[in-house]
């Protein structure tokens, strides 16, 4: 589901005439993923991707977000560099 | 500094069919955020032509599209202006069949005021009539307007548009036919 992998931003989800395609509806669930992922790098300007769409299209790994506690240890070891 | 090239035949796939599609897209000028933007300085003949960006709505407004009764949509460029002064004036005729109430609606709204138009050739390529500065407007029904004398005539309503350009271009973009978003 491509909805996993792309937001739907700047309008309201519906429908858009795109190069090639034609119309699309976004508001359905059911589009290619293929589809998004190409209108995507040709600069589509509805599309962005998810964390997930990141990750799993195109290996951008999420820096991984460190508790509290991780920070802080992390600025007293810096600091006592 | 602007290069000439060769013009060479250039049809894709042989494709070379007229007229438009069966449908126009279209929205008032003053619901328009952004225009696409011509090209300044362009190096080769093609980037002359071709618009840059989206035509972007205001939050909560779209274009809409219009069905237009098939072979009898076009998009016709006339140059116009006397020596040094030349520019062109586009014409988008269509016929709508039906004398319906949505129809009179439209007629009714758009006869006197701004109009933006997007239309799509047989081959997809696409044309917007309308800029930041010059709205698409609406010049009368050249081909009738009415029910038609016999029963076997066409009931509906011809109806031609134009949009005055110092440049012709093509519209690579998008068109968004749901509500824009604020922000």
């Amino acid at each position: 589901m491509w909805i996993k992998y792309f937001n739907f931003i700047k309008l309201r989800r519906g429908r858009v005439i795109v190069p090639i395609h034609g119309e699309i509806d976004f508001s359905s669930d059911d589009i290619p993923i293929e589809i998004c992922k190409e209108l995507y790098e040709k600069g589509f300007p509805y599309l962005e991707l998810t964390e997930l769409g990141k990750n799993e299209l195109y290996g951008i790994a999420k820096k991984p977000t460190l508790t509290k506690q991780q920070t802080q240890l992390k600025r007293k070891k810096l600091s006592m560099n | 500094m602007l290069e000439f090239t060769d013009i060479n035949k250039s049809l894709p796939n042989g494709q070379n069919m007229g007229g438009l599609t069966q449908e126009i897209y279209f929205g008032f000028h003053v619901d328009v955020l952004t225009w696409p933007t011509a090209p300044v300085a362009p190096a080769t003949l093609a980037a002359a032509a071709m618009l840059t960006g989206e035509l972007i709505m205001k939050p909560g407004k779209k274009l809409f599209k219009m069905y237009i009764t098939d072979d009898t949509g076009e998009f016709l460029i006339e140059p116009v202006g006397e020596l040094d002064g030349k520019s062109f004036v586009t014409h988008l005729t269509v016929f709508h069949p039906g004398l319906k109430d949505t129809l009179f609606g439209f007629i009714n709204a758009a006869k006197n005021d701004n109009l933006v138009f997007v239309v799509q050739d047989s081959d997809g390529q696409k044309y917007l009539m309308g800029d930041k500065l010059r709205p698409a407007i609406y010049a009368g029904s050249p081909d009738g307007f009415g029910t038609g004398k016999e029963t076997a005539a066409r009931k509906g309503i011809s109806m031609e548009f134009t949009y005055k350009t110092p440049n012709l271009y093509i519209y690579p973009g998008n068109i968004p036919l749901t509500e824009a978003l604020p922000g």
